[in-house]
């Protein structure tokens, strides 16, 4: 037959060529699948996205703080307490999320469904979006209402933490910014100088200052110093080289001080004179106590490990919190709990618990349950004492029965600028102790300091 | 008695595809009417299916009683897919598809029952030539683009508000012309110009209309920039070369003046520069240039194994999605069983038009007719599946009776009738 051949060929050759067609779009449907899809610039990803309907936030007591609401143009995502918005951060199918939003992304999207049949025929056969889970934090919205409020306009930070089982009670960072207004001034506050996208309780590594003084003190109780032992010249200035002088954060009435003195007034030179008779490890060892330099796991928030502890020969620098170390304020809430709490400090907590995106009651959510011992009870009793002495150095206000309170001011320099930082603890025989740490960025007036923390602690104990 | 039972048989086959064919672009209409909420104009696509449908095959089946019971139902499938597809991915042109969708079938019906078409193609096949090549001109001077961009190619030749690519015309009269020309060299050719070890002679009768079809495609790559159909003139002219001389070395030669030809576009023209670029690497450049083939690589990977649903995906990402990607779109919302699907449709119209050239018994120029309009029309298929899926640079082809494209749906149905004409013994 005239043609067969060549006719043959030119079929199988066709129909080679669709069989490779055919591998091909069974490579990009199947195998190759997951790499396409998942790219950043696929805008299925976002359209996907915007039909999920989000879980709630929540509150300790059950109020909302962010919610998804269903609008002629799609969902849209509503914060409700201005207060609470450097915690929660924000969902944006632009810009992505940030803060408690970006730590719980997946459980508020309802991505951490077990793969199941049924899951499996709604969301690749119904196309039914699945719908997030609510999350219950463990914030306490009235306390962070006024925390926040006593703040006001400064830039700072502040955590407040239950000290026997780790649940963070407030967390504030400052500046903050309107999630609500997130497309419409997302260049402005990228490029604002207070960085409001930072979160300064969680992720600002600042040099501890003054606020190390406590470890000092603590190794003295260790080493069974006499605490009466007075230091010449305790009250003077400490040169640091470079420019940077030292001095007491209030200016105590004599120029010779005992530790504790020294401590309560924040002066540095006691502490310079007494760690060049102490054990030049003590510093390394006492820091890695109080877990200073380990990292914290919080969810899925992003917490930078406390700077890391040279064992070089303790330094005046480093004895005046001026040396390698660097700690977040968080790390430094931590070290607060383990005083107030006989020595053992709980790890931190953000989710008291979760809901199906169904309903119903909320769910507990497994805690950690290991506190990691600190110090003795012996010892941390003996240090709340002297914090109660310093609080009442600080201010005069009365607290009602069974309540006990305690706290320093400590100052640090960062760079150009200065911090300081009050660091305590609230406790009342009807209700657990909460341990507080306030820092105020570029500023030394400590009575600003002192008034955000009464306030703090009347809430704590109202 | 036994003829008839078969012919008999053969038109229950062929209502029963077509019923088949029926119900799933009716199943597709009802999908895309409950997203968008029913409104009666989506129902006029299919109205004018069903009535396209209905007529074709009962005009056929009592015109050309022997013609081929599949090739028909297929064409309709796969144009009745499209309307669905056109429907859903830009419902503003899905009216004046339809329009289309009546008048190809009339010319389809035209060309597969008037009785003179294929003897006027064999014997006035210069005066054709010389008519191309008057529409290849008149497309030069007064080629428009629909979009009115000006930098978009101009391959249409519009009369008011209604354009026509008159690079479809040219593929039914070019493959007349060389089906006629190597019909009558064939016996020559099969002696004299292919030497004793199967070589490519270069008797000026071979030499000579090969230079010409690549001089041809180049002009129209040149003038036109229009890449995909230069390639799909010179494949087809080679398949059908060597159908007429049966030697592997025709193959080979030709595919390297399409390499030079394409390694001096490369250097030479913008747009197939970056359409080459593209091809061999989008990824850097998947919000910018090669936006199109990256979104239409997703596509295929939302579809997955059943794909979205009609109307549930996302294909309208895709650049002009209902003409050059079409078959992305399906493969979105169809899945790679839809890909499956269409993929052996094309390969049915394959095997059934080579089968009626092979055993069509009047002579050379019938054979290689049909087999010239069968590779038209799956090469082009081929040219844009392959570069929907980046197997090969993008051609800017339109998928056979399923993209959008009125000039194209009609040049298709028209290739159809012929090839129906042809199964049926047709001279």
């Amino acid at each position: 037959m005239q043609f067969a051949r060549p006719i043959h060929h030119i079929l199988l050759g066709s129909l080679l060529v669709m069989a490779l067609i055919g591998m091909a779009a069974a490579y990009w449907a199947i195998g190759g699948q997951g790499a396409i899809l998942r790219r950043g610039d696929n805008p299925r990803l976002i359209e996907a996205a915007a039909r999920i309907q989000r879980g709630g936030i929540y509150d300790r007591h059950g109020q909302l703080l962010a919610e998804t609401v269903n609008e002629s143009s799609g969902t849209r995502r509503r914060y409700l307490k201005p207060s609470s918005y450097s915690l929660i951060g924000y969902y944006s199918l632009r810009y992505g999320s940030g803060g408690a939003e970006a730590a719980f992304d997946q459980a508020l999207s309802g991505l951490t469904e077990a793969p199941s049949l049924e899951v499996y025929f709604a969301r690749e056969i119904l196309h039914i979006p699945p719908a997030g889970a609510d999350i219950q934090l463990t914030l306490d919205a009235r306390i962070q209402d006024i925390l926040v409020e006593a703040m006001g306009d400064v830039q700072g930070a502040a955590v407040v933490m239950n000290a026997q089982n780790g649940d963070l009670l407030a967390l504030a960072s400052l500046p903050s910014y309107d999630p609500n207004r997130l497309d419409e001034e997302w260049d402005r506050l990228t490029a604002a100088p207070g960085k409001p996208f930072f979160n300064r309780a969680l992720q600002g590594q600042y040099q501890p200052g003054g606020a190390m003084y406590i470890l000092w003190l603590t190794q003295a109780m260790l080493a069974d110093e006499d605490l009466s032992r007075r230091f010449e010249q305790a009250a003077a200035a400490v040169d640091l080289g470079e420019g940077i002088t030292i001095a007491c954060v209030l200016q105590p009435e004599t120029a010779q001080l005992t530790l504790e003195e020294a401590f309560i007034y924040g002066c540095p030179a006691a502490f310079v004179s007494y760690q060049q008779s102490a054990a030049e490890s003590s510093y390394d060892d006492l820091a890695r106590a109080y877990a200073l330099d380990s990292p914290i796991t919080l969810a899925g928030f992003p917490i930078p490990a406390a700077g890391d502890i040279q064992s070089n020969a303790v330094t005046r620098r480093d004895t005046v919190g001026q040396g390698d170390l660097t700690t977040t304020p968080l790390h430094l809430t931590g070290m607060m709990a383990a005083i107030a709490a006989h020595g053992n400090a709980p790890r931190p907590n953000i989710q008291l618990g979760w809901r199906p995106p169904s309903g119903g009651e909320w769910q507990s959510q497994p805690r950690i349950p290991a506190a990691i011992p600190m110090i003795t009870a012996a010892t941390a009793r003996q240090l709340q004492d002297i914090l109660q002495r310093a609080w009442a150095v600080l201010q005069d206000q009365t607290y009602p029965d069974g309540a006990s309170v305690g706290g320093y001011v400590a100052m640090s320099q960062s760079g150009d600028g200065a911090q300081i930082w009050l660091n305590g603890y609230a406790a009342h025989v009807d209700r657990d102790t909460a341990a507080f740490v306030i820092l105020l960025e570029d500023t030394s007036d400590i009575q600003t300091l002192i008034a955000i923390g009464q306030t703090l602690i009347e809430a704590l104990l109202s | 008695m036994s003829s008839e039972r078969t012919a008999q048989n053969q038109k229950g086959h062929q209502w029963l595809l077509l019923t088949l064919a029926g119900v799933f672009i009716f199943l597709g209409m009802t999908s895309v009417a409950l997203i968008r909420g029913a409104e009666p104009s989506y129902w006029l696509g299919f109205a004018v299916w069903v009535g396209c449908a209905a007529a074709g095959a009962l005009i056929l089946n009592r015109c050309l009683p022997r013609h081929d019971p599949l090739l028909f139902p297929v064409a309709m499938f796969l144009s009745g897919w499209g309307l669905v597809a056109i429907e859903r991915l830009a419902p503003a042109f899905a009216d004046r598809q339809a329009i289309w969708l009546l008048i190809s079938v009339a010319a389809m019906l035209l060309t597969a029952i008037f009785p003179h078409v294929l003897r006027w193609l064999h014997a006035y096949r210069y005066i054709l030539l010389a008519l191309t090549l008057l529409l290849l001109m008149a497309t030069i001077l007064l080629g428009r683009n629909p979009s009115g961009f000006d930098l978009a190619p101009r391959l249409w030749l519009g009369f008011g508000s209604v354009y026509f690519q008159s690079s479809e015309a040219m593929k039914i009269i070019l493959v007349a012309f060389l089906a006629s020309y190597l019909g009558e060299q064939s016996s020559t050719l099969g002696s004299a110009d292919v030497n004793k070890e199967g070589g490519l002679g270069l008797s000026p009768r071979l030499v000579g209309p090969t230079l010409l079809m690549w001089a041809l495609s180049i002009v129209i790559l040149v003038w036109q920039r229009d890449l995909g159909t230069a390639m799909l003139f010179f494949i087809v002219f080679l398949l059908l070369l060597y159908m007429d001389n049966g030697s592997l070395y025709t193959i080979l030669g030709g595919l390297a003046l399409v390499i030079a030809a394409g390694f001096a576009a490369y250097q030479l023209f913008e747009v197939v520069q970056l359409r080459v670029d593209i091809w061999l690497n989008p990824w850097p450049e998947a919000d910018g240039r090669a936006y199109q083939i990256v979104q239409s690589l997703m596509a295929f990977g939302a579809g997955g194994i059943f794909g979205t649903g009609v109307g549930l995906g996302s294909p309208g990402y895709i650049p002009v999605v209902h003409s050059d990607f079409v078959f992305a779109a399906l493969a979105e919302e169809w899945g790679l069983l839809g890909v499956i699907a269409a993929l052996c449709s094309f390969a049915v119209v394959t095997m059934r038009g080579l089968a009626i050239g092979s055993l069509h018994d009047g002579g050379a120029f019938y054979k290689l007719f049909a087999v010239g309009l069968t590779m038209m029309l799956t090469v082009q298929a081929l040219m844009i599946m392959a570069g929907a899926l980046k197997l090969l640079p993008l051609t800017g082809v339109t998928l056979p009776f399923i993209s959008y494209g009125g000039s194209s749906l009609l040049a298709s149905f028209a290739m159809m009738g012929i090839l129906l004409r042809l199964s049926a013994g047709g001279r």
